[in-house]
């Protein structure tokens, strides 16, 4: 709050307050990205998804961000960086039409709304297991203290605070996972106890089976694995594991699809890159991001792992991690846990409340207002937009505690990412890489896209697919990446099929294309 | 419950993804970061270091540092 304050007292205007003046050294972008990515809900959610399905859920760490932050750091970022753009939609705008950038606005607006009220949510239940504090005390505590330094400083100071909540997030993390490894006496003993564990699921499964258990398909898929190695250690799983996470998922909806879409199309995240020194910090930033990328599964997926090892029979996932913090850390170490869990919320939760004000403030109230705003107007605007959002999550989380428990936070969140991430991700490509895509064909491409994945997902629901008479569409749970590849495919096949009919005349849109314009873009405005 | 045609085709899908081994499927896996690896270590020097007159040391080189984040995520996935 304090550095925020400091940070807040310097600003003067909208571009100070949304892009820090583009003053960022290359070493905090780069740790704010990463502090950004790994929320609170990760914490929760990625060690309760290694809880229930293994390693695998490392893939999002791993392949599902480092090979695109790369081409990122080399291909896309420094062109919208010298595009001198504030929003992704802002491009949107340029490249295509003012309805898409609407679109793509109203698509992050919404996704970044339910985001800040889900992150909220998970502090509160963590403070709940930790300390047994309210759920409304802990998300009003939590929900005041991120909106007075994102309110203040702006994105400065979100950058800023996220470097020191980077370094408290891992060392706290991996305090946990030191900890843990400790009470088992090992990694060869940790190793031990995750394939007995193993062995002792197989064996319920075999009994489940000669019993005739009522469960038959998850069983048979189960026990069709029995002479594979421990699945909680494997990152590849096959087609037909009962998980979220089996191999064609992870490789084209993660690795190829959403990731891509997530590290170029992200506005949260390309905004503070966009908000970097120069072109080649800005790059740099998202090198460096990669580089500690690696290490992030080793403190937020292990301790799942250590968690079924140590307590197999917890029933939610979404308690593994608060179990193994309040059973086996001392109560010191418990509070650094707990810095680290608030830094990894706090950080993520200021970055989606400065985007969401930044795409208010310039998608919507600066484009349809009649006359330019002035950039002290714009700076006003951008706290009150911050005000108005945290405000906002504050309502969502509390109506999320009113919603059944055991949907699991990650499945939550990756589901409504899933809903338009793939249409984004089909219209940002084309039209980066592609000088004959249309306007037009953008609109009905992004629409279509996502109705896709909407009635991909609806008729995926248990209710309406036995209304209909249907069986379930997809085999595997929570098939969230399987939606965002069949989306992408749809946009993109509209996309091509109506620019080539359509036959686009606008030559004057091809210097937004990323091969005719390299060093051509210099802050088109 | 009865299947609709979108069923069959995902069914046909996943038949076809099922017949490759999961040996196969890490070397895809492989071949996206080793591919990735590639276009890195190509880019002209200019792209990957300071915009600025004069030579730059090696640790200024993004592809240095690029360069490692992928190989470790090699490791990673030849290993695991």
């Amino acid at each position: 709050m304090v550095l925020g304050y400091l940070i807040g007292r310097r600003i003067k205007t909208g571009s100070d307050f949304f892009l820090a003046g583009r003053q960022l050294p290359w070493w905090a972008v780069g740790m704010s990205l990463v502090a950004t990515d790994i929320g609170g809900t990760d914490i929760i959610g990625v060690g309760g998804a290694a809880y229930k399905h293994g390693l695998a859920v490392a893939n999002f760490e791993w392949i599902g961000c480092i090979p695109a932050m790369i081409i990122g750091a080399f291909f896309f970022v420094p062109f919208l960086y010298r595009t001198g753009i504030y929003t992704i939609p802002e491009y949107l705008e340029r490249r295509y039409n003012l309805s898409v950038r609407t679109i793509m606005a109203t698509c992050w607006l919404v996704f970044m709304a339910c985001n800040i009220g889900i992150m909220l949510l998970a502090s509160a239940k963590m403070m709940q297991s930790l300390f047994g504090w309210e759920m409304w005390f802990s998300i009003l505590l939590m929900a005041t203290l991120v909106g007075f330094y994102t309110s203040f400083g702006g994105l400065a100071a979100v950058v800023y605070t996220d470097v020191l909540q980077c370094v408290i997030l891992i060392g706290g993390c991996l305090l946990l996972v030191v900890f843990g490894l400790w009470q088992l006496g090992g990694i060869g003993e940790f190793r031990t106890k995750l394939q007995n564990r193993f062995q002792a699921e197989q064996m319920e499964d075999v009994t489940a089976n000669a019993l005739g258990s009522e469960s038959s398909e998850v069983n048979r898929q189960s026990t069709s694995s029995n002479k594979k190695p421990d699945p909680h250690l494997e990152l590849i799983l096959p087609v037909d594991t009962p998980t979220p996470f089996p191999w064609p998922g992870i490789l084209m909806g993660l690795a190829l699809i959403l990731s891509p879409a997530y590290w170029i199309g992200n506005q949260a995240i390309i905004q503070r890159s966009l908000g970097s020194k120069s072109e080649f910090e800005a790059k740099a930033s998202y090198v460096w991001g990669a580089l500690l990328k690696n290490v992030i599964p080793i403190v937020i997926a292990v301790p799942g792992l250590i968690a079924i090892a140590l307590f197999p029979d917890i029933q939610d996932g979404d308690q593994a991690i608060p179990t193994l913090v309040t059973r086996i850390l001392p109560s010191g170490v418990r509070g650094i846990f707990f810095a680290a869990f608030l830094a990894a919320m706090m950080s993520s939760v200021d970055s989606y409340l400065n985007s969401a004000a930044t795409i208010v403030s310039y998608d919507f109230i600066q484009r349809f207002s009649r006359a330019p705003l002035s950039e002290s107007r714009i700076l006003n605007l951008g706290r009150i937009t911050t005000i108005a959002g945290v405000t906002w999550g504050v309502g969502f989380a509390f109506l999320l505690t009113l919603l059944k428990e055991g949907s699991g936070i990650y499945a939550i969140f990756q589901t409504l990412m899933a809903f338009f991430q793939g249409p984004a991700l089909a219209i940002l490509l084309t039209g980066m890489l592609w000088r004959k895509a249309h306007g037009r064909a953008a609109v009905v491409a992004l629409v279509l896209g996502i109705i896709t994945s909407i009635s991909l997902y609806a008729l995926n629901q248990p209710a309406i697919y036995s209304s209909l008479g249907w069986k379930p569409l997809f085999q595997i749970q929570e098939p969230f990446l399987y939606f965002s590849i069949w989306s992408f495919l749809v946009s993109l096949t509209t996309l091509v099929a109506l620019s080539v009919t359509l036959k686009s005349a606008d030559t004057s849109k091809s210097e937004l294309v990323i091969w005719n314009t390299a060093r051509k873009v210099n802050h088109i405005q | 419950m009865y299947e609709t045609p979108l069923h069959h085709f995902g069914n046909f899908v996943r038949s076809l993804l099922q017949n490759i081994p999961l040996e196969a499927a890490r070397y895809l896996f492989l071949f996206v970061i080793v591919a990735v690896l590639i276009l890195v270590l190509r880019l002209p020097t200019s792209e990957t270091t300071p915009d600025r007159p004069g030579p730059s040391r090696w640790d200024e080189n993004l592809k240095v540092w690029a360069a490692l984040a992928l190989l470790i995520q090699l490791a990673v996935y030849w290993f695991i």
